[in-house]
């Protein structure tokens, strides 16, 4: 029933499935309906089968067996030592896991599947491991009786009367890859128990009279025939589901949720009867908006609720809402409920409480729905167990009274003197009593409030004055209606004051799940997205938080993050506690098997703290440790935020690691058609230089002796200044096959722009003395982050450029100004400037200073373009302006280099 | 007597262009082709300056400067290709004194050689210990920790001062940023190589003339820095 469970499980088990689909391995059940009917037995006989097949088996969990043919089927398998855990000072036997999965088996045997770990064990049932194994590939054979199957505990409880205290959830047996029903007669079974097969004689005796009478074992090999038969009719629609996505009406089946003791049971039946119907179930709570988290039994039950629920394979959704009929129809009308259970102790009428028959009121809601009223009140005694409300007693509240009634007494006085009217009095009375239920907590305070009101204004007022004594006959009416009075219109107040702060509470929650869909949205950075994830987390919990960042499995980094409602020394305290080798062994198990674990789950419980595993696009991105504390887990409500938080953010960082993604892959682009403009650029620039050399090269050898030195003099320096040029050229070249590595290549570094002027320079200078040029820095002392060979490459062509289109004799100007978090460079010439068509088209290969492209003027028609895309790279841009009076300034900014001088 | 130079070049064409270069200068000189004659060569000829291109057909380059320095203090130059930055720095911290990256122009091969050589004389009269260190116009007092230019006394921050004492004392030579940190900061940290930097143009401010043209202090972007030497006759 895999779409019938809850959110964040069912997302981590999709994700699991795709992860590992095709080398999950497969689990076998052999499933019997009592001890002896020879589970382990055909489990060991398909054991050696299988290894008779060439397949590897071991055994990593067989119980010992008095039957001697048992025994004897065990010789030839391969046993992985059980671990021995010393336990509250017994020794234990247990299944070593680690183990296990160290070997790698492609089968293993675990016997037992409902069986309790001890506490120290990583998981609290052997189910978990057993699901583990399963996650890690292995295939497993498991025996389990029937009686040990969540949903169905209640109904042979009945029948047999023996309280079955191990479970496992119905999924396991639903998503068995196999089912192997174990069979034999009932009469055949007791003449084996009677035969001392199964029990020592002394235990069987005990048994056949108890749970072996024949009646119990014919019933729950019956109930045994038909789970299996349920199994058989799951998987094949599961198939069908996969090739055949059709949708066939379905039943729908409703369950309320309560935190009333009896309500496990009404629980159990609702899923009993999805089973039986293939139908959705879905669990309701209501909650009521005057519900407060202090008791915690209650709670406590409620989460116990919850569990059991989303171990049937139930959704529980959550709802508020005063009155529950209208709630539980409005639900059912809009998700299309067919058959809503109910607990009949639900639908007792209460003393005072209007309304209460809500089979009725549902009646009159929803005509349609068939109701199931089921039998829960054999537990009823223990109903109020530790429900009994807290009767708080504080000197604050009595000091309130006090006031708020001198306060009373004083002006009823004053009314008195001047003759006004008694019902005046009890007016002014019954406001006080008003104005302490908004100010105090507890109906136990407005019952106190409105007796002492009575006895105040008894003591006062009445005839005879100043005495508790009343001598007229109306006074012990108007005692009763003023207590009545003032006690109904505190308790209203308080009512609504309650109602009004659970409005607060519930909206602020919300109030934080939308926010952190808005400020994720905004985060920018990685970093962002983890602090505001965590900031609202723990905003949400009131419980320090700590991201741990996972890479393959293994932890990069983590980060604690505090809370304000905890002191200093408690925050270092947990903080430590998240550092601890025990602790990150959960978040790595939590991160490798992509599942929750550690303290409120069934894997790690003894952890300190929540974790939930992070994924995006399959893979494990994060662990969140969320350090509840034991004596308060997360009250459902906040659950439900909190996994909504969390799905926000897992598609927050989705959305980061794709957009990096994307912004790679188009600056990959961008490099590739940068690249290959350069080089058809290149190609064509080459030419011509390499023709002068060679050619002169060719005269100088062939003819030298007919050509005069003035002429042979032209011919070197024709090629020396040929070669120069292509040097020049060589160097971009360089520099184009530096972006091919993409960004990995640029190293940046704070560089003191001096050196890089002065490296720049010298490069340029000395190919051409005929123009000015000088360089300014403010301050001296100026650091700006770049790659400095591709950024000396930069300003070397833009000098280049200037000296290639500006007359002899011009000035060249090196400008660097801080700005802010930047340094502008400006590179000034006082040349003819540039004209406005061209500036446009200036970045594009391929653009020289004139138009029409000719092969005598060489100008690298690629060297701005260049210096452009390296800028990109840094993620600046290079622009052209007029300089004033005349000529050009190139601009670019770059980002300040911070240096920590260290002495 | 003419000064003996050794190249160990394996491509003819730039051999051919040394040996050019080399004679109308009139070095004496010898060229071999592969590491394995080189070290021999070097052992026979007792060169004064060894020419060493790093990429040679049989031994990695960085191994002979290893080798030769076990047992030789000569001069060495690297030729390395440009975008070898890190060949040429660890050519320069296995113990070679300079670099010149190709293409490289004669007169460029030229200048390094003169500043070899001279390193090399200047090293003959640095080992009886002198306590006055003079080159130009600077001197420096490594007895009373004082440095003066133009004869005028220049207070230094004791990182600047010692940053100019290692530079002094490997006059004419590279020193990797490796290097420097080491020698002055004790610690080898990427991180600190800005601030070295910063000491750096700080130190120069103060004992150069003219800071955009420094006279003592060269810098090697991405590599490191020299002290030049400057005799009385420049």
């Amino acid at each position: 029933m895999e779409d019938t469970r809850p959110i964040p499980e069912e997302l981590l088990a999709r994700i699991k499935q795709d992860d590992t689909d095709g080398i999950t391995g497969k689990l076998k059940i052999f499933l019997g309906y009592a001890a002896g009917v020879g589970k382990t037995y055909a489990m060991l006989e398909a054991a050696q089968l299988a290894k008779n097949l060439g397949t590897d088996v071991v055994v990593g969990y067989v119980e010992r067996h008095p039957r001697p043919e048992t025994t004897a089927l065990l010789v030839g398998l391969e046993r992985i030592p059980t671990r021995e855990i010393t336990y509250k000072g017994k020794v234990f036997e247990e299944l070593d896991i680690d183990a296990v999965i160290k070997r790698k088996p492609e089968l293993v045997l675990i016997d037992e599947l409902a069986h309790t770990n001890v506490p120290t064990m990583r998981h609290l049932k052997r189910f978990g491991d057993v699901e583990e194994l399963l996650a890690k590939g292995i295939h497993v054979y498991t025996t389990v009786n029937i009686q040990h199957i969540e949903s169905l505990h209640d109904l042979i409880e009945e029948i047999t009367g023996v309280k079955v205290r191990e479970h496992i959830p119905d999924y396991m047996i639903d998503h068995a890859a196999q089912i192997k029903l174990v069979d034999i007669e009932p009469d055949d079974l007791i003449q084996r128990l009677k035969e001392g097969k199964i029990y020592h004689p002394t235990q069987a005796e005990k048994a056949l009279n108890f749970f072996f009478r024949k009646q119990n074992l014919v019933a729950l090999r019956e109930i045994a025939l038909r789970r299996t038969a349920d199994t058989i009719y799951h998987q094949k629609t599961q198939q069908s589901k996969s090739s055949d996505p059709c949708i066939h009406v379905e039943e729908h089946i409703l369950v309320g949720i309560s935190s009333s003791p009896t309500n496990a049971k009404v629980i159990r039946t609702a899923a009993r009867l999805s089973q039986a119907l293939h139908g959705k179930f879905t669990a309701l709570y209501v909650q009521k908006n005057d519900w407060n988290d202090s008791n915690k039994a209650n709670a406590q039950r409620l989460q116990q609720h919850i569990k059991l629920t989303e171990q049937l394979g139930g959704h529980v959704v959550i709802v508020q809402e005063d009155d529950i009929a209208a709630a539980i129809a409005n639900y059912a009308k809009i998700s299309g409920v067919t058959k809503l259970v109910i607990g009949r102790t639900a639908l007792k009428k209460k003393w005072g409480v209007p309304h209460s028959k809500i089979s009725d009121r549902l009646n009159d809601f929803v005509p349609n729905l068939a109701i199931h009223i089921v039998p829960d009140e054999e537990n009823e005694s223990i109903r109020f167990l530790g429900v009994r409300p807290q009767i708080k007693f504080e000197w604050m509240d009595l000091f309130k009274m006090l006031a708020v009634f001198g306060l009373a007494s004083l002006i009823g006085l004053f009314f008195f003197a001047y003759g006004l009217k008694e019902s005046n009095i009890i007016t002014i009375y019954i406001l006080g009593v008003l104005i302490l239920a908004t100010w105090t907590t507890g109906w136990i305070m407005s019952m106190i409030s409105s007796l002492i009101a009575v006895l105040t204004y008894n003591f006062l007022f009445t005839e005879p004055r100043f005495s508790f004594e009343a001598y007229h006959q109306d006074y012990p009416m108007t005692f009763i209606i003023m207590f009545l009075s003032g006690f109904i219109t505190s308790s209203l107040t308080r009512k609504v004051k309650e109602q009004a702060s659970a409005a607060v509470r519930k909206s602020y929650r919300m109030e934080v799940l939308l926010e952190t869909n808005r400020k994720l949205q905004h985060a920018k950075s990685i970093e962002e997205i983890i602090n505001e994830g965590m900031a609202q987390i723990i905003k949400l919990v009131e419980k320090p938080v700590c991201f741990f960042e996972i890479n393959n499995n293994l932890i990069i980094k983590s980060a604690f993050f505090k809370t304000d409602s905890m002191t200093d020394i408690e925050n270092k305290e947990i903080a430590a506690a998240f550092e601890s080798a025990s602790e990150r062994g959960v978040v790595i198990w939590a991160a490798s098997n992509t599942h929750v674990a550690g303290m409120s789950t069934d894997i790690f419980p003894a952890a300190q703290a929540y974790y939930l595993p992070v994924v995006s696009g399959g893979n494990v991105k994060g662990v969140i440790g969320i350090a509840l504390s034991k004596e308060w887990p997360l009250p459902a409500f906040e659950r439900h935020i909190l996994h909504a938080i969390i799905n926000d953010f897992s598609f927050a960082i989705d959305k980061w690691y794709l957009q990096k993604r994307n912004e790679e892959v188009a600056r990959e682009a961008e490099l590739e058609q940068m690249r290959a403009n350069l080089l058809r650029a290149i190609s064509h620039d080459l030419r011509t230089p390499l023709t002068s050399i060679s050619g002169n090269a060719d005269i100088l050898l062939t003819s030298g002796k007919l050509i005069n030195d003035r002429e042979k003099n032209q011919l070197y320096q024709d090629i020396y200044n040929n070669s120069k040029w292509l040097v020049q050229m060589v160097e971009n070249l360089l520099a184009v096959s530096r972006l091919e590595d993409g960004h990995f290549a640029i190293e940046m570094q704070p560089e003191l722009i001096e050196d890089i002027f002065q490296e720049a320079l010298l490069h340029s200078v000395h190919l051409n003395n005929t123009h000015k040029i000088s360089y300014h820095i403010e301050p001296e002392l100026l650091f700006a982050l770049m790659d400095a060979r591709l950024m000396i490459q930069v300003i070397i062509n833009i000098i280049d450029n200037a000296l290639t289109y500006t007359p002899a004799g011009s000035e060249i100007t090196l400008n660097a100004k801080e700005v802010g978090d930047n340094v502008h460079f400006s590179i000034i010439d006082n040349g003819p400037g540039i004209e406005d068509s061209l500036k446009a088209r200036l970045f594009e290969p391929f653009t020289t200073g004139k138009v029409q492209r000719s092969d005598s003027r060489r100008g690298l028609g690629l060297g701005l373009s260049l210096c452009q895309t390296i800028l990109k790279l840094h993620g600046s841009e290079l622009t052209v302006t007029d300089n004033k009076p005349i000529g050009t300034i190139f601009i670019f900014p770059l980002k300040k280099g911070a240096v920590n001088i260290n002495e | 007597m003419n000064k003996r130079i050794l190249v160990v070049e394996d491509d003819v064409a730039i051999g051919h262009l040394i040996r050019m270069t080399l004679s109308t200068q009139h070095y004496e000189y010898d060229i071999v082709h592969d590491g394995g004659s080189a070290l021999q060569k070097t052992l026979s000829m007792r060169p004064d300056v060894i020419i060493l291109d790093l990429g040679l057909p049989d031994i990695d380059g960085v191994h002979i400067i290893q080798k030769i320095r076990s047992w030789s203090q000569t001069p060495i130059i690297v030729v390395s290709a440009r975008g070898e930055e890190y060949d040429k720095i660890n050519a320069l911290d296995a113990g070679a004194d300079d670099y010149v990256t190709k293409p490289f122009s004669v007169e460029e091969l030229l200048a390094r050689i003169r500043v070899a050589l001279r390193r090399n004389t200047s090293e003959q009269s640095l080992d009886q210990a002198q306590p006055i260190f003079v080159n130009g116009d600077l001197q420096i007092d490594y007895l009373a920790n004082t440095v003066f230019v133009h004869g005028k006394e220049v207070h230094l921050t004791p990182i600047e001062y010692k940053l100019l004492v290692v530079l002094s004392k490997h006059v004419g030579k590279v020193l990797t940023h490796n290097f420097l940190l080491k020698e002055v900061w004790q610690t080898v940290l990427q991180s600190d190589v800005p601030s070295l930097r910063v000491f750096m143009a700080t130190l120069r401010k103060k004992i150069e003339e003219d800071p955009a043209n420094p006279k003592y202090i060269q810098t090697h972007i991405r590599v490191g820095y020299r002290m030049l030497r400057h005799g009385e006759e420049e």
